[in-house]
């Protein structure tokens, strides 16, 4: 049975239970209200992109309103070229960002466990401090919520200072665990509203320099998840991103990276593209997701996850990446793939996925 | 086609075929499995999101491909451990990197192509008291193998899954 767009909730699928957007003037929190279940919907993606007009500011959540002393995080900060450990214990919020900056954006995600019976776990990547193209700093971030009994029903999001601000815009993702039914049909569906619908997906016949994916539109889709596994690059790196066929040095990011034993950083402005590795080889495999708040309004951002020029069992570089591209008016319509090294490098069998989230429709 | 909206029950009876990314298994261990098998097909699978939330307080869950258990894995991490960052490489492993005990949450995108070698990203939090992430990073691992991919096993390290683990396998096969 070929259906239309479903809207709805569908059992085994991620979809957006909530979705505010600061419009008009800013606000001094913002509530779920009491519409989650931690206990059915198991887990939340919290995905925040704040703006800011005070330093010190951001947004922080607090589940059930919670404002005990029972949260914790900690983070591995790359700023610029220095690591650090981040920890707060017995805080009273779940964090999404690091210090902020007035006109700065920061985004970022936290997935969480949700269901009781234990503390709430939840791990996810942030790059905060945003800002023409530099990204200030990138987490990789894990937190808990030191609360076992009480089901989780609404999320409340608060200032550090001030007021959340014009601009800002939240995003909770919840699966959807039901109790099956035995199925007596099959319905087959273009896509599901407030569910991550894959708008693009290349698998490469044969080997190519570059490819580019058009006809998106990204103040449709707010959200995209990139994600890929490719064989190919060279020494002179994989495959880099670029937006709209701008090539010009309107690109960021701050990277948080490992190899064999010693974790580094480093930050890059003014850069052509966002890279999807830190060191590359011929012939090797890179892997990773990004990220990216599409919508325009607003300096383009993304975070991300990458493992680098890996062959057979040996690895080279792991990394997070939190990026940015300087455009703040232009529709995102499309993203193109370049491999810096001569000759056709991205090599046949590699795939790269786009999924939209499209929360309005 | 005008968009039609169908407002399903939980308790539907139809299966939704769509071009997204759907679940294939959500496991809650009673405390009486020592491992599980989830049957996939990387033909036709085209990638994984894997969750897993290690209840044990004393032992943790193996990963591992086609159930293989050869030292056909190998990971690097950014790790930080109480405070102190590394990296750690391991180039001969026997699975994916342990998933530690003492409640330890871990989210994974798995890529797993028939005829590329395997890959995955994830992100790890381990706690064990209070409001202190004890350990927390990210993990990128590759298996040196180009098989079609038919079970996705975990494996407890040592006795039975504690009560209450929960393992979810979401896969996109449209």
């Amino acid at each position: 049975m070929q259906f239309g767009n479903l809207n709805g909730l569908v059992n085994g699928t991620e979809s957006v239970v909530f979705d505010y957007e600061v419009t008009g003037s800013a606000v001094a929190s913002i509530s779920t209200g009491s519409i989650l279940n931690g206990d059915d919907d198991v887990t939340y993606t919290i995905i925040v992109r704040s703006v800011d007009t005070a330093s010190n500011a951001g947004v922080y959540a607090r589940l059930n309103n919670d404002s005990s002393a029972i949260y914790g995080t900690r983070t591995i900060n790359g700023n610029n070229a220095t690591v650090t450990d981040r920890a707060y214990t017995s805080d009273t919020r779940m964090l999404f960002n690091d210090a902020t900056l007035a006109s700065n954006v920061d985004f970022g995600f936290m997935r969480i466990h949700a269901k009781t019976g234990a503390v709430r776990l939840a791990n996810g990547v942030w790059a905060s401090r945003i800002s023409g193209t530099t990204v200030t700093f990138v987490d990789s971030a894990s937190s808990v919520y030191n609360e076992t009994s009480t089901n989780i029903t609404s999320i409340t999001f608060l200032p550090v200072t001030g007021q959340i601000n014009i601009g800002t815009r939240i995003i909770i993702l919840k699966t959807n665990n039901f109790t099956n039914g035995t199925p007596t049909g099959i319905i087959t569906t273009p896509y599901i509203q407030g569910s991550w619908y894959r708008v693009q997906s290349t698998t490469h016949g044969s080997d190519v320099a570059n490819f580019t994916w058009s006809s998106l539109d990204g103040d449709r889709d707010v959200l995209y998840l990139l994600t890929f596994l490719y064989k190919g690059g060279g020494a002179s790196g994989s495959a880099n991103i670029t937006i709209n066929g701008d090539t010009g040095a309107n690109y960021g990011e701050q990277n948080l990276y490992a190899n064999l034993t010693t974790a580094s950083a480093s930050r890059n402005t003014a850069q052509s593209r966002w890279r999807t590795s830190i060191s590359a080889g011929a012939n090797r495999y890179y892997t990773g997701y990004f990220l990216i708040f599409a919508k325009t309004g607003q300096v383009r951002t993304a975070v991300g996850q990458t493992l680098d020029n890996a062959l057979t069992t040996t690895p080279s570089y792991n990394n997070a990446f939190g990026c940015v591209w300087n455009n703040t008016a232009n529709n995102i319509t499309s993203i193109t793939f370049t491999d810096p090294n001569a000759g056709s490098q991205i090599l046949t069998g590699s795939q790269f996925n786009l999924y939209a989230l499209r929360p309005n429709g | 086609m005008a968009s039609t909206q169908v407002k399903l029950s939980p308790y539907n009876n139809a299966k939704i075929t769509f071009n997204g990314l759907q679940e294939i298994s959500d496991f809650t261990a009673t405390g009486a499995e020592a491992s599980l098998a989830v049957t996939t097909n990387s033909d036709t699978d085209k990638e994984y999101i894997i969750y897993v939330s290690n209840k044990s307080a004393t032992q943790g869950i193996l990963v591992r491909l086609n159930n293989d258990s050869g030292a056909n894995y190998g990971y690097q991490a950014v790790d930080n451990n109480a405070g102190t960052i590394t990296g750690i490489q391991n180039t001969s492993s026997t699975s994916m990197p342990q998933i530690t005990n003492t409640t330890t949450d871990y989210f994974m995108f798995l890529q797993a192509p028939t005829s590329f070698q395997k890959m995955a990203i994830f992100q790890y939090a381990r706690w064990s008291s209070g409001t202190t992430i004890t350990q927390q990073g990210q993990v990128g691992f590759i298996y040196n193998s180009t098989a079609n991919i038919t079970s996705l096993n975990f494996i407890s390290a040592s006795g039975n899954f504690a009560s209450g683990t929960r393992i979810i396998v979401y896969v996109r096969r449209a």
